[in-house]
C-alpha cells in the first residue's frame, strides 16, 4: 500500500515536472536587453508584466548588459555579428542605429507601419538609415544650459552675451568659474561641440555623408570654445578632464555661473540636502551666435529588433507597447527620462515627473539635433574627439585641427565606401598583394632552410653517441616537454601566425558589407603613413627611455644602499616589494588620484611648498601629463630593478674590494672599476626586462591619461588596442600588432646579442 | 669617510622607502575618508575614518563578483601552468636531449611577447568558440604569459637541487619518471610554492586580456572592474580607492609572508649566479 502511494506520488510529480518544465508549444519567449538597474529596472519590469498580461502565451526575459556605453556596444557587435537570435529587442544608443542598420543587424520597421508622426521629428531622423526606419525612440536626452537664477536674471541668448554675463557675474560674486561643460576626450565632448557648431551655423556632417567640420562656421565655433578657455578664461582649463559629474559638482557647490549638462542633473541640483544651489537653478536652451541655431545635442535610447529574431511581429508589438504614451509617461515619472512624444509635454502629469516646467522642457527638446547619422559614427567621433581635444588643450590651432579631422573623417568614409564619390574601388593595390606574397614565400623558405640546417648537425652527432639509455631519456624528456610546449604553441604561436595573416586583409567588424578582401601590405603602408601611429611610436620611445633611465639610476642607488647591510634590511626589502606586486591598474589609479584636478595632493604639496602659485591641471597639458605617468612607473618598478641589481651585487666577491682598497682605490674608484664592470650582466638583464616591459606599456596609460590630452601620451599598445577593440578594425590593428612584435623582437635580439648567451646557457 | 657613506646610504634608503610607502599610505587613508572631505583638503592625517566606501563597494557594486572571478581565473591558471610546466622545466633542467637551448630560448622569447600582438587573433578564436566572457576564455590567454614564467622559474629551482640524490636513486634502479615524482617534486615543493605565488600574482594583476575578453561584470576580474568603475557620469574616487586597497591587501600580505623566497625566485630566474 505505501509502496503504491509512493509510486503514484512520483508519477504525479513527474507529470507535473514535465508539464511545468517544458515551455508550452505555442509559447513565445522574447528577450530584451535594456538598462536593468535601479529605477529603470523597476519601471521596465512593471511594464513587461503589463505587456505579458495582455499577451497570453508570451514570456519576456530581460537580459542584463553592461551600463557603460562602449562595453554594451562591443557586446552587441559581438552578438549581432555572430547572428545570434537573441536578444530579440535591443536598447540602442542614439548614435548606433545607423551602424547596426547598415550592417543589416536590425530589422527595418516600416512594414509594421509605426505612427512616426507622433514622435519628435529629430528622433525619428536619427533612427532612419537610407530612407528606412530601424528603431523607435524610447526616451530622449538633451543638452541644455543651466544657470543661477539668483545671479542671472535672464539666460543669455548669444555666446557673446554668455561670455560677458559669465565674466561679470563671476567677478562680482567671487565665483571660481564662469561656464563649465564636459571637455574630456570622450563622446560627451562631441555633444558639446555639436551645440557650439550648430550655434554658429555650422555642421559636422552634411547630407550624403559629406564632411563639413572644416567649414568656417565650425572653425569659429571651436575658436570660441578655445578662446573661452585660453583667452577670456570664462571656462576653466580643468573642464578638459571633466565629464558630466565633475561639471555638476562644480555647479552644485556654487562655483560656476553657467553649466552645460543633461536633464539628469536637475533634480540633483534641486535637492537641498546635497546641493548648495537648490531653488536657484534655471534651465534654458543653449545660446546661438547671430545666424546660428540654438541647439540641444540629442541623446537617449531607441528600441530596435534583432534581424535574426524568430518572432518579429511579437517583438514589434513589445517595442510598440513600450513606446506608447502611457508607458512613456510612466517612465518619465519613475525614472525621470524625457518622452519622445511631443504631445506628452502638454500633459499636466509631466510637470511633477520632470521637475522642469514641461513648456521649457519641450522648448529645449524641440531644438534637439542628432549627432551625425553614420554607420561609422563611432570612428568619426573618435577622430573628432582627438582633434578637438588637441585644439582645446592648445596643441593645435582650431582651423588646422578641424581640417585634419575632416581629412581623417573623409578617409574613413571613403574606405567604408560611404560619402561623396561613393562607388570607389576598394583601397587595394596590386603591388601590395604581390609584395606580400613574395614576402611570405621568402619567410617560409628562410624558416625551412634554418630548420634543415639545425636538424642536420646535431642529428649526425646523435647518431654517433646515442645509446639505448640516452634515447630513452630523450623520449621521456620530450614527453615531459610536449604538453607545456603545445599549450604555449596553441595559445601564443598559432595566434601570432593568425595575426600576420589577418594583417594582410581588410577586415572591419563594423563594416561587414565590405567583406574581408586580401589587401597585401596596404595595412602596413597605411600605418607607416599615419601620423598618429608615428606619434605613438615616439611616445613609446620617450616613455621607455625616460622611465628606464630613472629606474636604473634609482634602482642602483637603492641596491647599493641595501647592500651595505644594517638592521631592518629585511623589512625594507619587504616594503619595496609591495609596489611591484600590486596590479598596475591599482598603482595607476592611486597616482591618478594624487594628481587629480584641484584637490589632488600633488597640487596641495607643491602649492604649500611654494613651488607653484596655483594648482596645475596635470592632465590637460601635453607635457605635464607625462609627469604622473612616468612617476607612477618609476614608483612601481624601481624596486624590481633594485632587487635584480642587489642580487648581482651580492655575487661580487668581497675580496676584490679588499684588494682594491689595499691598492689605495677610493670608494668612488672602487665603484667605477670593480662594482660596475662586475654588475654589468645584472644591469643588462634589468635593462632588457624593463625596456621590453616599458615598450609594451598599456595598463598604466589606459588608466592614468587614456592617452590624452588629445593623443599626446598615447603609446603604441594603446593605439593598437583602440584600433582593434574600440574601432574593430581588425586588419589594420593586426598590422599594428605585427609592427609592435617586430620592434620588440629587434630590441630583444639586440640585447641578447649584447648579453651573449648568458640568458639561456645552463648554469653548470 | 666610511661613516659618512653609511649615513648617506641610510638616509637614501629611508628617503626611498618613504617615497615608496607614501602613495600606499595615502590610498589607505583616503579610502577611509568620507567622500565630502576627500575633495576639500587632501587627507594627510586621518580624521573621521569611516568604512562607507567599503560597504558601498559590496552593497552597490557587488565587488565580491570580480574578486571571485580573479581568484578563479588566477587560481586555475596557476594550477594548470604548474602542473604542465613542472615536468617541462624538469626536462629542461636535468634531462639530456637535443635542442635544449633553442627550447629555453623559445620559452624566454614567448615570455617577452607584447600581449597586444595576439589580442586580435585570440579575440577572434575565442569568439568563434563562444568563449568570450567566460572563465576558460580568460585562462587560455593567460597561459601565454604564465606558462613561460612558470617554466623559467622552475628551471631555476630544479637546477638548485643536488644531483646526488637523483644519482643515488638511479643507482638503485629507479626510473627517471619515478625519480621525478617521488624525489624531485617533494624536494622542490618550496620552489613550486614560490612559482605558484608569482604566477598567481601575475595572473591576478593582468589587465589587457581581461579587458579585451570580458564584456560585463559577470566575468570581469578585479583590475578591470576597478578601472571601469567610472560610471556613466561619475568617478567614485572613494570606492575606487577602497577597491584599490582590497585588491592590494591580499597580494601585499602574501608577498610579505614569502618575501625571501620571492626575491630569490625573481632574481635567480633572471640573473645567473
Amino acid at each position: 500500500m505505501p509502496m503504491l502511494k509512493a509510486v503514484s506520488l512520483l508519477l504525479v510529480a513527474g507529470a507535473c515536472a514535465v508539464a511545468c518544465g517544458r515551455p508550452q508549444a505555442d509559447e513565445v519567449v522574447l528577450t530584451i536587453s535594456a538598462s536593468a538597474v535601479g529605477a529603470e529596472a523597476r519601471a521596465l519590469e512593471r511594464q513587461l508584466r503589463r505587456f505579458v498580461r495582455r499577451h497570453p502565451g508570451v514570456r519576456v526575459v530581460p537580459r542584463r548588459t553592461p551600463d557603460a556605453a562602449d562595453q554594451r556596444h562591443q557586446l552587441y557587435v559581438q552578438w549581432l555579428n555572430a547572428r545570434a537570435r537573441d536578444p530579440d529587442i535591443l536598447q540602442l544608443d542614439v548614435i548606433w542605429t545607423a551602424e547596426f542598420a547598415a550592417a543589416g543587424w536590425i530589422l527595418p520597421l516600416d512594414r509594421f507601419r509605426p505612427d512616426t508622426a507622433a514622435f519628435l521629428p529629430r528622433t525619428i531622423e536619427a533612427d532612419r538609415w537610407e530612407g528606412r526606419l530601424f528603431a523607435l525612440p524610447w526616451f530622449v536626452d538633451v543638452g541644455m544650459l543651466y544657470y543661477r537664477t539668483d545671479l542671472v536674471s535672464e539666460p543669455p541668448a548669444t555666446f557673446d552675451e554668455l561670455t560677458r554675463v559669465a565674466e561679470a557675474v563671476r567677478r562680482r560674486h567671487g565665483l571660481d568659474y564662469g561656464f563649465v561643460w564636459q571637455g574630456a576626450r570622450y563622446e560627451g565632448l562631441v555633444t558639446v561641440f555639436l551645440e557650439h557648431v550648430r550655434g554658429f551655423g555650422g555642421r559636422i556632417l552634411g547630407p550624403d555623408q559629406r564632411v563639413d567640420v572644416d567649414g568656417d562656421e565650425a572653425v569659429r565655433a571651436l575658436t570660441y570654445m578655445t578662446d573661452s578657455i585660453r583667452r577670456t578664461r570664462v571656462v576653466p582649463e580643468s573642464v578638459l578632464t571633466w565629464q558630466e559629474e565633475q561639471a555638476r559638482f562644480a555647479f552644485q557647490n556654487g562655483r560656476a555661473v553657467f553649466m552645460r549638462n543633461w536633464p539628469y542633473a536637475y533634480p540633483l541640483l534641486e535637492d537641498p540636502a546635497k546641493s548648495r544651489v537648490a531653488g536657484r537653478v534655471g534651465v534654458a536652451p543653449m545660446p546661438a551666435a547671430p545666424g546660428g541655431i540654438s541647439t540641444a545635442a540629442l541623446g537617449g535610447s531607441q528600441l530596435a529588433i534583432n534581424a535574426h529574431t524568430e518572432h518579429p511581429r511579437v517583438a514589434f508589438e513589445l517595442v510598440d507597447f513600450l513606446t506608447r504614451p502611457r508607458q512613456m509617461a510612466e517612465r518619465a515619472r519613475l525614472v525621470g527620462q524625457y518622452p519622445t512624444r511631443p504631445a506628452l509635454y502638454d500633459d499636466a502629469e509631466l510637470r511633477d515627473a520632470l521637475a522642469i516646467d514641461p513648456r521649457t522642457a519641450r522648448r529645449i527638446v524641440e531644438k534637439a539635433e542628432p549627432r551625425p547619422v553614420s554607420p561609422v559614427y563611432t570612428e568619426l567621433s573618435e577622430l573628432l574627439q582627438v582633434r578637438l581635444h588637441r585644439a582645446l588643450t592648445g596643441q593645435e590651432e582650431p582651423r588646422p585641427a578641424l581640417e585634419a579631422a575632416a581629412r581623417e573623417m573623409r578617409r574613413v568614409l571613403a574606405s567604408a565606401r560611404l560619402g561623396p564619390g561613393r562607388p570607389r574601388a576598394a583601397v587595394r593595390t596590386g603591388a601590395g598583394r604581390v609584395a606580400a606574397t613574395v614576402l611570405l614565400l621568402l619567410c617560409g623558405a628562410l624558416i625551412l632552410v634554418w630548420l634543415a640546417r639545425r636538424g642536420r648537425a646535431p642529428g649526425e652527432r646523435a647518431a654517433v653517441v646515442a645509446t639505448g639509455a640516452e634515447a630513452r631519456e630523450a623520449r621521456l624528456a620530450w614527453a615531459f616537454l610536449l604538453p607545456a610546449l603545445l599549450a604555449i604553441a596553441l595559445v601564443a604561436i598559432f595566434p601570432l601566425v593568425w595575426t600576420v595573416w589577418e594583417s594582410l586583409h581588410g577586415a572591419d567588424l563594423r563594416m561587414p558589407w565590405l567583406g574581408r578582401p586580401f589587401v597585401g601590405l596596404d595595412n602596413y603602408l597605411a600605418a607607416l603613413t599615419e601620423p598618429r601611429f608615428l606619434a605613438a611610436m615616439g611616445h613609446t620611445l620617450f616613455f621607455t627611455v625616460s622611465s628606464v633611465t630613472l629606474e636604473l639610476v634609482l634602482g642602483l642607488v637603492l641596491a647599493l644602499a641595501l647592500n651595505l647591510g644594517y638592521r631592518g634590511r629585511g623589512l625594507v626589502r619587504a616594503a619595496v616589494l609591495v609596489p611591484w606586486a600590486i596590479p598596475t591598474v591599482v598603482a595607476a589609479l592611486v597616482w591618478r588620484f594624487m594628481f587629480d584636478g584641484q584637490s589632488g595632493i600633488a597640487n596641495a604639496v607643491l602649492t604649500s611648498a611654494g613651488a607653484i602659485d596655483r594648482p596645475i591641471a596635470w592632465f590637460v597639458h601635453s607635457t605635464s601629463a607625462w609627469v604622473p605617468v612616468i612617476l607612477a612607473d618609476v614608483w612601481k618598478t624601481t624596486p624590481f630593478v633594485a632587487l635584480l641589481l642587489l642580487a648581482g651585487l651580492q655575487n661580487i666577491d668581497e675580496s676584490l674590494y679588499e684588494a682594491a682598497s689595499i691598492d689605495g682605490a677610493r670608494a668612488w674608484q672602487r665603484f667605477v672599476h670593480v662594482t660596475l664592470p662586475l654588475l654589468k650582466p645584472a644591469i643588462l638583464v634589468a635593462l632588457l626586462f624593463r625596456t621590453l616591459d616599458a615598450f609594451r606599456v598599456f595598463d598604466l596609460v589606459y588608466v592614468l591619461t587614456g592617452g590624452g590630452p588629445g593623443t599626446a601620451t598615447e603609446p603604441i599598445a594603446l593605439y593598437t588596442f583602440t584600433s582593434l577593440l574600440q574601432n574593430l578594425r581588425f586588419g589594420y590593428g593586426s598590422a599594428l600588432s605585427v609592427i609592435v612584435f617586430l620592434a620588440t623582437l629587434v630590441l630583444a635580439v639586440v640585447y641578447i646579442r649584447v648579453l651573449g648567451t648568458d640568458l639561456t646557457r645552463t648554469r653548470e | 669617510m666610511n661613516r659618512a657613506l653609511a649615513w648617506l646610504s641610510r638616509a637614501a634608503v629611508v628617503a626611498l622607502v618613504l617615497a615608496i610607502a607614501f602613495p600606499l599610505y595615502f590610498a589607505v587613508v583616503s579610502a577611509l575618508t568620507p567622500e565630502a572631505l576627500l575633495f576639500e583638503a587632501p587627507p594627510l592625517v586621518p580624521r573621521d575614518l569611516v568604512l562607507d566606501h567599503f560597504r558601498a563597494l559590496f552593497e552597490e557594486r557587488a565587488f565580491w563578483l570580480p574578486i571571485r572571478n580573479s581568484l578563479l581565473v588566477a587560481g586555475a591558471t596557476t594550477a594548470f601552468c604548474v602542473a604542465l610546466g613542472s615536468p617541462c622545466a624538469y626536462a629542461l633542467a636535468r634531462l639530456d636531449f637535443r635542442g635544449k637551448v633553442p627550447i629555453l630560448g623559445f620559452v624566454l622569447a614567448v615570455s617577452m611577447f607584447p600581449q597586444i600582438t595576439i589580442v586580435s587573433p585570440l579575440y577572434l578564436v575565442l569568439r568563434e568558440l563562444g568563449l568570450i566572457d567566460t572563465y576558460p576564455g580568460l585562462i587560455l590567454p593567460y597561459v601565454t604569459f604564465a606558462m613561460p614564467l612558470t617554466i623559467w622559474l622552475l628551471v631555476g629551482f630544479f637546477r638548485q637541487l643536488p644531483r646526488e640524490l637523483e644519482e643515488a636513486a638511479m643507482v638503485d634502479g629507479a626510473s627517471r619518471l619515478r625519480i621525478f615524482v617521488e624525489i624531485i617534486l617533494p624536494l622542490a615543493a618550496p620552489g613550486l610554492v614560490t612559482t605558484g605565488i608569482l604566477t598567481f600574482v601575475y595572473s591576478w594583476n593582468e589587465f589587457l586580456f581581461a579587458l579585451s575578453f570580458t564584456t560585463g561584470p559577470q566575468r570581469q576580474t578585479v583590475p578591470v572592474a576597478i578601472a571601469l568603475f567610472r560610471g556613466q557620469y561619475q568617478v567614485p574616487w572613494g570606492q575606487i580607492l577602497a577597491a584599490t586597497v582590497l585588491a592590494t591587501a591580499p597580494v601585499a600580505l602574501v608577498v610579505l609572508a614569502f618575501q625571501r623566497r620571492i626575491v630569490r625566485g625573481l632574481t635567480s630566474g633572471a640573473v645567473k649566479g
